[in-house]
């Protein structure tokens, strides 16, 4: 256990970063850009915000009901959208951090030392891998919390500021407490659906001799060309659109959170539509969704087998001088 | 006495060409050895085997234990330098320290401690702003602070100045060494390990030259000092080397008995290092 936990402070002593410091710098820009902006809409327009040329605050004193349930959803989509993009973060992070995790320390020869220790390769790729699902994530976690609460706080100032009463239009209507609590239950789930993208990063990782971006990428992009091409010559049927949806996109990418969506569909990065908000895709129905597709196990299945290569290779391969 | 090191027949094979083409050792706990040898001589592909980080044919086994299915277990007991700067860049002192203590059992943060008070070193500082000496330095603290019961040190002291040369190997065995640890030793600076070992092994072109104790090297190699007109009869005795220093000849004979060279000049016991060129000759040729 002492290993364990030692090894995963040496992952996020390395990777301090890309863990902790990026999403705060997210946060950072989110809310100068936030503060930046009212303070020029304080000064252009002042207290003369009118809604349907009634002054904001007549306005919202008089609210109805409806109208003020329309808010209440606006505001939490809104709070759903900047998790996302600390999210979005993580998953670039998270990228960089696979493909480097095994090969970087063979390029700069560490390796050497990190195996003069008494820890099994094994032990080594799993606590990477919790690092990348777990720790990583969870910091992640928490900074959406610490965003939401500056920007609750920010918006909420210019409001009362503007004679608005922030309890009424912001603070009562948000239900933060519900989306932190689905943003936490979603990083296994994530963890889960990430697996092939896990799996593929970490063994181009452990295997190549060099470049490993460009093996994790191109490898893929080339094998769906030919895959294309194929099917363009010849009557077999292989079906290659299948293949850029479920294994290309969901083997490179699915390191990024969220990144399925409602309906069950891999997007690439986050494309949201009418149906597909980010407070629907994060909703506890759309992780019980990905949890009862036959795919994400199967996935899963293929990303483990590619995690026992990378242990191999962790284990077996020799350093070339 | 238990053996430490046992290898019979090890090999090691990189494409075409064979590293390491059956090699025999036997060592035992208590001992310092010497593995010396030319570049490419084999020495890194033995000490790799030993070592788990490569996989050979032939057996070989470290403490019982099968070094390249059983690496990490083995670590327990056994602590390497394979190469001079090979810890993490990013990585601060205090950060090397908690990572050692946290993941080996043997390991002594007093003692670590105590290695680095002699060092410039703070607790602070990261690898990527230190000196090639002071990483090694670094580096030597850490291993010398666990109670392994194998060390292997590959070339330890590249890229230091000769006072701590000399202190290194001073400390190394005042402080750490001990009639129940084993330590292997290559370097290319001979002279400053001789007086510390007790036990030599000459690798050339893959195989053992030459295995001995320091003893035994002491009564089986003299050099003589040999004028001109007794040349033909030093010749006669079949040197391993001549080398000629203001018109005299330096002859060094392995198994001749010393009385009978008495009779052709002035003898002496020659050091590990002319022994080491008088064996290696032709190496690179």
């Amino acid at each position: 256990m002492n290993t364990f936990v030692t090894q995963l402070k040496r992952e996020y002593w390395e990777n301090r970063g890309g863990f902790f410091r990026a999403p705060m710098v997210v946060i950072g820009v989110v809310v100068l850009i936030t503060i930046m902006g009212l303070t020029v809409g304080q000064f252009s327009v002042g207290s003369h915000i009118q809604m349907m040329g009634v002054p904001l605050t007549k306005a919202i004193n008089s609210m109805p009901a409806d109208k003020l349930q329309k808010v209440a959803e606006g505001i939490n989509l809104g709070l759903a959208g900047m998790s996302m993009l600390v999210q979005f973060a993580l998953g670039i992070v998270l990228f960089f951090y696979l493909i480097g995790c095994l090969f970087d320390e063979r390029k700069d020869r560490s390796v050497l030392f990190w195996k003069s220790m008494p820890v099994s390769d094994v032990q080594t790729v799993l606590t990477k891998i919790v690092a990348a699902t777990l720790l990583a994530p969870a910091i992640a976690w928490a900074a959406g919390i610490l965003l939401h609460l500056l920007m609750l706080a920010v918006i909420g100032g210019f409001f009362w500021i503007n004679d608005v009463s922030p309890m009424k239009l912001l603070w009562g209507p948000a239900e933060p407490l519900k989306l932190w609590g689905v943003m936490l239950a979603g990083i296994p789930v994530n963890a889960i659906w990430a697996l092939p993208s896990i799996g593929w990063l970490m063994l181009v990782s452990s295997w190549a001799r060099g470049k490993p971006f460009l093996w994790a990428v191109f490898v893929p992009v080339i094998a769906g060309i030919l895959l294309t091409w194929f099917d363009a010559l010849s009557s077999l049927s292989i079906p290659d659109t299948w293949y850029w949806k479920e294994v290309f996109a969901r083997g490179l990418f699915s390191i990024f959170p969220w990144t399925f969506d409602a309906s069950g569909a891999f997007r690439f990065g986050l494309e949201f539509s009418k149906d597909s908000t980010p407070s629907d895709v994060v909703s506890l129905k759309s992780l019980w969704m990905v949890l009862t597709m036959m795919k994400t196990w199967l996935g899963a299945a293929a990303g483990i087998a590619m995690i026992a290569g990378a242990v191999y290779f962790r284990r077996y391969r020799e350093l070339s001088d | 006495m238990s053996k430490v090191i046992e290898a019979r027949g090890l090999r090691k094979r990189y494409g075409k060409t064979e590293a390491v083409k059956g090699v025999d050792l036997s060592i035992e706990a208590g001992k310092i050895v010497g593995l010396i040898g030319p570049n490419g001589a084999g020495k890194t592909s033995v000490l790799k085997a030993m070592l788990g980080l490569t996989d050979f044919d032939g057996e070989l086994t470290i403490l019982g234990r099968n070094p390249h299915t059983e690496r990490h277990a083995l670590m327990q007991d056994v602590c390497f330098i394979a190469d001079v700067a090979v810890l993490p860049r990013w990585i601060r002192v205090r950060e090397a320290i908690e990572y050692v203590e946290g993941v080996h059992p043997r390991f002594s943060r007093a003692k670590c401690e105590a290695f680095l008070a002699k060092t410039q070193l703070k607790p602070e500082m990261r690898v990527r702003e230190m000196s090639k000496g002071m990483i090694v330095q670094l580096h030597l603290a850490l291993v010398m602070a666990i109670d392994a019961k194998l060390l292997v040190l590959d070339e330890p002291t590249l890229g230091l100045d000769v006072l701590y040369r000399k202190d290194f190997y001073q400390t190394l065995l005042n402080d750490y060494f001990d009639h129940e640890k084993t330590i292997v030793v290559t370097t290319h600076q001979v002279e400053e390990i001789e007086h510390i070992l007790t036990d030599v092994l000459f690798i050339k072109d893959g195989v053992i030259s030459l295995s001995a104790t320091m003893e035994e090297l002491g009564s089986r190699f003299t050099e003589v000092m040999v004028p001109a007109n007794q040349r033909e009869a030093a010749l006669a005795l079949k040197p391993l080397d001549e080398r000629s220093v203001f018109g005299k000849s330096i002859l060094l004979y392995d198994g001749v008995p010393r009385e009978q060279l008495d009779a052709l000049g002035e003898t002496r016991t020659p050091g590990l290092a002319d022994i080491f060129v008088a064996t290696m000759k032709g190496t690179y040729q």
